[in-house]
């Protein structure tokens, strides 16, 4: 069994926090990302760590899994205050927030808010992890065709969209 | 502005150009055009000024963070400090209640050491003393001669890198958890490692009638689900001695889990506590 020291915990921490809150801020955390910060590293300190070799590959799925996990678990709370403003409409009724509401560009945010979550995964692990092709690949577990078709993909409407906006300079 | 140059007239077309910039693959009819025309350059050039605008505005994006964000010694990452910083001397810690149940344990543990010994040398035949309660560690892998091989007896062993924990085997779920606050006969506990079962991350003990809660941040085993009913106090042979003590790595300082104690319950069913020392590693305790 393999777990990683004191030490070696909190220099990961100190590495890769800032990294982790960007990644699952384009995830679409904006609300709660301390939280969603933390429990990455909580499954990461807990689990029993892969070979060296593979340990950014696995922490960077985790990353990514504990995303999407809380994503839905926030999606799946959003549906039921939907349901119940919909039986019992409060006199301020708020419409649920954008997963990415929080982002403050609205060119960006309308950018984003185009393209699903496995593209901006792969923009994220692109540009806030400077991960190669095939090292997202890994981390996404597809081939490294799919990687840079989804890149492609994002990055076109990206540009066409901030273009377009006039937001490129 | 940026313009994007929809209709080119060299041939290639933006996306053709957005893929060579993000070094999706080689394209040498584009690398030979590159040579020939300054035009196709120009283009080139604004696709990967593009790109960088679009990679600047996504850092941009996110909200900056504060200065400490970093150190895994602040406040905000409090449900991750057990795992790398010393444990905390919380206020009630060293208070009367405190002491009076380390003063209870120790007691308890004089008096099964002295049971244990006076057991073991009335047997015939019997090894001595101390030479049982050597049988009950297993450092670095090596079992004494003689020693059961049932992990019952066994106790806490240490095999180089972990603690194990054999009494887990009678229950379902098995954490280590930091104790919370105490609301009428409820305490809190926050669950830092599951070692056994499945559990939430946070989770509601009942303190049982004239029981002493623990105090708030103490670090704890919890023993919790048992599978059958079990009386901890009437198997000392099985739970006693290994609950004694447990060995560190040779020449390091013995690191002495106490033994269980109970006064809880979850599900009605009786939910036991064991005391992490300080300095014990919690990411070293494992549970058959």
């Amino acid at each position: 069994m393999r777990r990683a020291q004191p030490e070696a915990r909190a220099e990961l921490f100190r590495r890769y926090a800032p990294q982790v809150r960007k990644i699952l801020f384009l995830q679409g955390l904006c609300d709660d990302l301390d939280d969603a910060v933390q429990e990455v590293f909580l499954k990461v300190f807990r689990a029993k760590l892969p070979r060296e070799e593979t340990f950014l590959g696995w922490f960077y799925r985790v990353i990514l899994n504990t995303g999407r996990d809380l994503g839905r678990r926030r999606k799946s709370r959003q549906g039921l205050m939907h349901r119940l403003i919909t039986v019992a409409p409060p006199e301020t009724a708020a419409p649920p927030a954008h997963e990415l509401a929080q982002i403050g560009d609205p060119d960006l945010r309308e950018a984003l808010q185009s393209l699903g979550p496995e593209f901006r995964e792969v923009v994220a692990l692109r540009f806030f992890a400077d991960l190669s092709l095939d090292e997202i690949a890994r981390c996404l577990e597809v081939p490294t065709g799919t990687v840079k078709s989804r890149l492609h993909t994002a990055m076109a409407r990206l540009r066409t969209s901030l273009v377009a906006a006039g937001g490129i300079l | 502005m940026s313009t994007l140059i929809t209709s080119p007239h060299d041939g290639f077309s933006d996306d053709r150009l957005l893929a060579f910039a993000l070094d999706l693959g080689d394209d040498a009819e584009l690398v030979a055009a590159l040579e020939s025309s300054s035009l196709l350059e120009q283009r080139l050039a604004q696709m990967r000024g593009d790109i960088s605008m679009v990679g600047d505005r996504l850092q941009t994006a996110v909200p900056v963070a504060g200065p400490d964000y970093g150190d895994p010694a602040a406040a905000r990452w409090q449900r991750l400090h057990a795992f790398y910083l010393p444990a905390t001397v919380s206020s009630g810690r060293r208070g009367p209640r405190r002491i009076g149940r380390l003063a209870s344990i120790a007691a308890a543990l004089a008096i099964f050491a002295v049971a244990v010994g006076v057991a073991v040398q009335q047997l015939p035949g019997s090894q001595s003393a101390d030479t049982a309660t050597e049988s009950t560690r297993s450092v670095g892998g090596a079992v004494p001669a003689g020693a059961p091989a049932d992990k019952g007896t066994a106790g806490l062993s240490y095999d180089g890198s972990t603690i194990a924990l054999p009494q887990a085997e009678h229950f379902k779920t098995v954490v280590v958890a930091r104790a919370g606050a105490v609301v009428q006969d409820l305490q809190s506990f926050a669950v830092l490692r599951v070692l056994k079962g499945r559990i939430a991350d946070r989770i509601s003990l009942v303190l049982r009638s004239g029981a002493a809660a623990l105090p708030a941040g103490s670090l704890e085993v919890l023993y919790l689900r048992p599978l059958y009913s079990y009386d901890w106090a009437a198997e000392p042979d099985e739970l006693g001695a290994g609950n004694s003590a447990t060995p560190s790595p040779a020449g390091a300082d013995v690191a002495v889990m106490p033994m269980p104690v109970s006064g809880y319950a979850m599900g009605g069913k009786d939910a036991y506590v064991q005391l992490v020392p300080d300095g014990v590693d919690i990411s070293t305790l494992t549970a058959p």
